[in-house]
């Protein structure tokens, strides 16, 4: 898993059940678009994410609808999972206190 | 009548003053407008290099961002100019397998649908019947060449689906069966030229294709890769030098010369 990936994952398991469109992934992750939609390409392949259009009316809502992302089942469980292994494998050991010996050596 | 004259003068200053000043502010909002407009553009422009069928998703969702990125910059037009082109210039580096993934949209399998056999022998059978026409003597050999030639190629086409050979293959050998037959009939008109307008004759066609592309034809390399443009070429020059070995050129050559006798005009 690469570190866009992690960052990706970590943004969407925040708030799982919230969809997120590409600009805001974008901006949450400081990535630039360049980076931020191959890898949702690759999570979308992947059937970690869910790609929906959204349902709003465009005349209405005067925009056009956005095509939003988010996590599904399967996805939230492998990135929870994933995301725990990546932490483990890169949290810096434990510093280890020097143990004081007596000068004599055992007695 | 002086003061007339300065007056006049002095009317004429102000209204070019004013033209001046009003096709200068026209300008400006012309650029502006222009600009802001840019990065809606070149997210077309980028959304041409993915496949049609996926073309459509992938622009639309692109254009709602960057609707979204004017909507969020209202009234800074230049970090708006700047955010739209930063977005859409970054996409650029996006392969177009990207945008299969991206959708969930599997790579379509070679079908052969009616339009696209009619296309494909539509651009490879024109050749091949200017060639016919070109090298046969009668009007009889010409529809008979013709027919011969365009039967072939659909008979090739046939055999190549039938084997399941791949959409890219097919695409590079369809074109390189139009390449020569292109060639041959330049070669048939132009007996002298050699091999160079072979090159020539090639890049023209090339260009055509794109062209029937352009115009929203379908066409077998108007997504043309590099890739397959190699196949097509190598294709090619296998092709045409069977073609040389076969002595079809000397059975050409002769009949473009006597073709080219009775359209020259009488001497004396």
């Amino acid at each position: 898993m690469t570190l866009t990936v992690a960052r990706l994952l970590r943004e969407f398991l925040t708030d799982p059940s919230q969809p997120r469109h590409g600009y805001d992934l974008m901006q949450a992750t400081g990535f630039p678009s360049g980076k931020v939609y191959p890898e949702l390409a690759k999570l979308v392949n992947a059937e970690w994410l869910l790609r929906e259009e959204e349902k709003i009316d465009p005349a209405r809502e005067g925009r056009p609808a956005r095509r939003l992302y988010r996590l599904s089942e399967r996805g939230i469980e492998r990135a929870r999972y994933e995301l725990a292994v990546l932490s483990q494998q890169i949290t810096p050991p434990a510093r280890r206190s020097p143990r004081l010996q007596t000068e004599g050596g055992r007695a | 009548m002086r003061a007339a004259l300065v007056i006049l003068v002095a009317f004429l200053f102000a209204a070019v003053g004013v033209v001046w000043e009003a096709v200068s502010a026209m300008c400006q909002e012309e650029v502006r407008t222009r600009l802001g407009r840019l990065p809606t553009a070149l997210i077309r422009l980028v959304a041409l290099r993915f496949p049609r069928d996926i073309r459509g998703d992938i622009a639309s969702e692109w254009s709602a961002m960057v609707d979204l990125i004017v909507t969020e910059t209202e009234g800074l037009p230049l970090t708006r100019l700047l955010r739209g082109l930063g977005f859409a210039v970054s996409l650029l580096r996006i392969s177009p397998s990207v945008g299969r993934k991206l959708t969930g949209t599997p790579r379509r399998p070679f079908r052969l649908g009616a339009r696209k056999v009619a296309s494909y022998c539509f651009a490879a059978a024109g050749g091949a019947v200017l060639a016919g026409a070109v090298s046969a003597s009668t009007w009889q050999h010409h529809i008979v060449t013709g027919i011969g030639y365009a039967g072939s190629t659909v008979a090739c086409l046939l055999v190549l689906a039938a084997l399941r050979v791949r959409t890219v293959r097919i695409r590079a050998v369809l074109l390189a069966a139009g390449f020569l037959v292109m060639s041959v009939s330049a070669l048939a008109l132009q007996p002298w030229w050699g091999v160079f307008p072979l090159a020539v004759t090639s890049i023209v066609i090339l260009g055509l294709f794109r062209l029937v592309g352009a115009m929203g034809l379908e066409c077998p390399c108007q997504t043309l890769t590099w890739r397959e443009a190699r196949i097509a070429s190598i294709a090619h020059w296998l092709l045409y030098w069977m073609w040389e070995g076969l002595e079809g050129v000397e059975w050409a050559s002769p009949r473009a010369a006597r073709l080219a006798s009775l359209l020259s005009p009488p001497e004396g």
